[in-house]
């Protein structure tokens, strides 16, 4: 008995030192002042491939920084590595993401680094650069940058007597209803335009319609504005006459998987259709010979000033708080985002570069000659992005569910944005008395 | 003498085998406790904090479980499940029983009958659930398919939120092969004298059941139907790979949020919005939930379950 209690004991002991220092860092620093970091990303595949070539690229270019790369990080994959307290020395996150990680301290403030490296943050789209921003402090460095058009089928459209893409919003519905077909039995084969393709973007109409979502002086949440709730009524447009919403949402649920030659786009399935600019490697890829164009986003009929419209999406290089070599870090992430790498990255994945030297360098167009509307969307200043807010990911959901709603044509749009902002003022109201 | 030493024997070897029986558990002790206790141990404690993983932990004292009484998404969740358990598990169960009961008859190929109606249960959840989705497709989807063929409505399962949970009771039905195999063994120990009783007597087919089988199998269907319900209750993977799978960034709970079960709403409080301590305190609340559950099963089980040598 005695012995058996003593094998427990032992257990015990044993369990605890595998529970509590399952996970201790081992820095490897190996001898002749090499310094090596751990760069922890999300992507994987062809677009992995081109990352460990930039970091190799970077790793023979000096013998100081040695960076070691974590393809496929998930984001509840980093969460989890720091607050474990073995963290990457850098990650990369979606935007939303950041304000709040930095708001509960788990990134390292990057400001002095910033001026060290004589960084200058004047040469980064203002939008993106704020999204990394949180109290006065910067956490991120932008590194991804995504902005919408439209796409429209050039054959489709001719065959209707189409020459131009649409220009305003209530074009657009006017193309749509000339785009349509229906079979024999009263099932649509093609539509022009559905508002809730590739998803429910809640973003994307309000931006085009001049709408915000906080005040930051007031903080207020003002998703409940006219034009937001103008945005919303013009959405719903899609499942409402001459549209049959039930057999709307018939013929949309069976489009083919969204990345495959099966896209509705490809398909002929649908003739416009509001994409990112990364869409044009999808259409190298699965629908080479498809004749199509890219126009801005059509602006709300007689505000031509909100031309050029439409969200700019953001992900961001950041340096956990439990590093110990932010340092070196910071020099690779500047590295990351000087011209010559960072244009080839954006090129290979698809992406905008956020630095207006790699914007307006010719070269990149070569590289990428297919961005080049995208890139003047994200130039012009017109395109906005989601605010900095540590419940951005609370606002967002909830904004989602309450557009379900409305799709269904359960709540009206002001019922809509009134739930949200009901749901989400006690988020505000507490991060405003702890910041 | 003799009697003695032979006891002293039988007392070391049981011993021995007590030593034994210990360092063949030490590996399941070992992760049980690393993995089981310490975490359950954990979120006890964190259900009275808020706690974001990063910061320490604040004492808030039971302001998590007031929050959570007063939580939209609490009662929802609450209602998504029970509604899943009830009618999903009540469904499986009398499913299962009647395919073995089927199974059980003498029929040439038996066997083989009984090999494909188990098949299916060997899938793992993942690989089902993404079939499933194409199955349940509303246009081009087998199901619709045969029911178009049958002039009869055709749903938007995965499409409409009314219809999204009877499409995951319909992809839990097609996994009750282990469920179905257990009630098998069952009625296979039933004594065939038995029957003979009952046909002495002059009684039919449905007398054979309701005095015979249902009684038999009592013991099993009271051991299937609470593991049944806590599988149940713990319902996440069909949800969390639909979500997924549909090419919208829609959020976690599926469209208008018919699929936020209560593992799913832990999942999205603590890892989405990192509320942690809100989050355990959510997990015991269903414990204590299942806890109650079971127990009002185990308090009607007096009337309906028979153990044999009763």
């Amino acid at each position: 008995m005695r012995n058996l209690k003593k094998c427990i004991g032992v257990l015990l002991v044993i369990s605890m030192i595998f529970s509590i220092g399952g996970c201790k860092s081992t820095s490897k620093t190996s001898s002749g002042n090499v310094t090596t970091i751990s760069f922890w990303h999300v992507w994987n595949g062809s677009e992995g491939e081109m990352l460990q070539e930039i970091v190799d690229d970077f790793n023979n270019s000096q013998s100081e920084i040695k960076v070691e790369v974590l393809e496929n990080a998930t984001t509840e994959k980093q969460l989890t590595a720091i607050t474990g307290g073995n963290p990457p020395d850098v990650g990369y996150l979606v935007d939303y993401r950041i304000s709040k990680l930095a708001s509960i301290g788990a990134l390292t403030e990057l400001d002095s680094m910033i001026e060290e490296n004589k960084m200058d943050s004047a040469n980064c789209v203002p939008e993106l650069w704020n999204l990394g921003n949180y109290g006065g402090k910067q956490y991120g460095i932008p590194y991804t940058m995504d902005s919408y058009m439209l796409y429209y089928n050039k054959d489709l459209l001719e065959e209707v007597g189409l020459t131009e893409p649409p220009k305003t919003t209530s074009e657009l519905f006017e193309y749509a209803e000339k785009l349509t077909k229906l079979d024999k039995n009263g099932e649509y084969t093609q539509l022009g335009f559905i508002s809730d393709i590739p998803w429910i973007d809640i973003l994307n109409w309000a931006f085009v319609y001049g709408a915000d979502f906080y005040d930051s002086e007031n903080d207020k949440l003002t998703c409940d504005s006219q034009s937001n709730i103008d945005a919303l009524n013009f959405k719903l447009r899609s499942y409402q006459e001459p549209y049959e919403a039930e057999k709307v949402r018939k013929f949309k649920s069976g489009f083919g998987k969204y990345m495959s030659p099966n896209n509705p786009f490809f398909q002929n399935q649908l003739a416009l259709d509001v994409e990112g600019q990364w869409f044009t490697t999808f259409i190298d890829k699965y629908a080479p010979d498809i004749n199509y164009g890219i126009a801005p986003m059509p602006y709300p009929d007689g505000r031509p000033e909100l031309a050029n419209g439409g969200q700019l999406q953001g992900g961001m290089l950041y340096v956990p708080k439990g590093s110990k070599k932010q340092e070196a870090a910071f020099k690779f992430i500047d590295y990351l985002v000087s011209d010559e790498p960072y244009m080839k990255f954006c090129a290979g994945k698809g992406s905008i570069p956020t630095t207006y030297s790699a914007l307006d360098n010719p070269k990149f167009l070569e590289l990428a000659p297919a961005l080049e509307p995208f890139v003047e969307i994200a130039k012009n200043g017109n395109a906005h992005a989601f605010p900095c807010i540590p419940f951005a990911k609370e606002y967002c959901d909830e904004l989602n569910l309450q557009e379900e709603k409305f799709y269904s044509f359960e709540v009206t749009a002001e019922e809509a944005m009134a739930n949200v902002v009901k749901k989400i003022k006690p988020l505000v109201d507490e991060w405003v008395k702890t910041r | 003498m003799k009697r003695n030493y032979e006891k002293v024997k039988a007392y070391s070897a049981s011993r021995n085998q007590k030593k034994l029986a210990i360092v063949f558990l030490t590996p399941w002790i070992i992760g049980f406790i690393a993995f089981n206790l310490y975490p359950i141990v954990t979120t006890f404690c964190y259900s009275f904090t808020k706690y974001n993983l990063f910061q320490a932990p604040q004492w808030v004292g039971l302001k998590n479980y007031f929050t959570l009484f007063t939580s939209h998404e609490f009662y929802l969740s609450l209602f998504n499940t029970l509604y899943y358990v009830i009618f999903g598990v009540g469904l499986q169960l009398i499913l299962a029983l009647a395919t073995a009961i089927l199974l059980n008859l003498n029929v040439k190929g038996k066997s083989i009958f009984r090999s494909i109606y188990f098949i299916p249960s060997l899938m793992p959840p993942v690989a089902a659930s993404l079939l499933w989705v194409w199955l349940l497709n509303p246009k081009y989807g087998l199901i619709n398919t045969f029911l178009r063929f049958l002039h009869l409505n055709e749903p938007l399962w995965l499409i409409s939120a009314e219809w999204t949970k009877p499409a995951i009771i319909l992809m839990s039905l097609w996994g009750i092969g282990s469920t179905m195999v257990i009630f098998l063994a069952g009625l296979g120990d039933i004594p065939h004298v038995y029957y003979e009783a009952v046909e002495i007597d002059g009684g039919g087919a449905w007398s054979k059941f309701k005095n015979v089988t249902w009684p038999m199998l009592s013991s099993i269907t009271f051991f299937q139907l609470i593991s049944g319900m806590i599988a149940g209750f713990n319902i996440f993977t069909q949800t969390y790979i639909i979500s997924q799978a549909a090419a919208d960034k829609s959020s976690l709970g599926g469209i208008k949020n018919s699929l936020l079960f209560f593992a799913v709403n832990i999942y999205q409080e603590g890892f989405s919005y990192l509320k942690f301590g809100y989050a355990s305190a959510l997990a015991w609340i269903m414990l204590l939930i299942i806890l109650i559950f079971t127990l009002i099963i185990f308090k009607t089980s007096k009337k309906w379950v028979y153990y044999r040598g009763e």
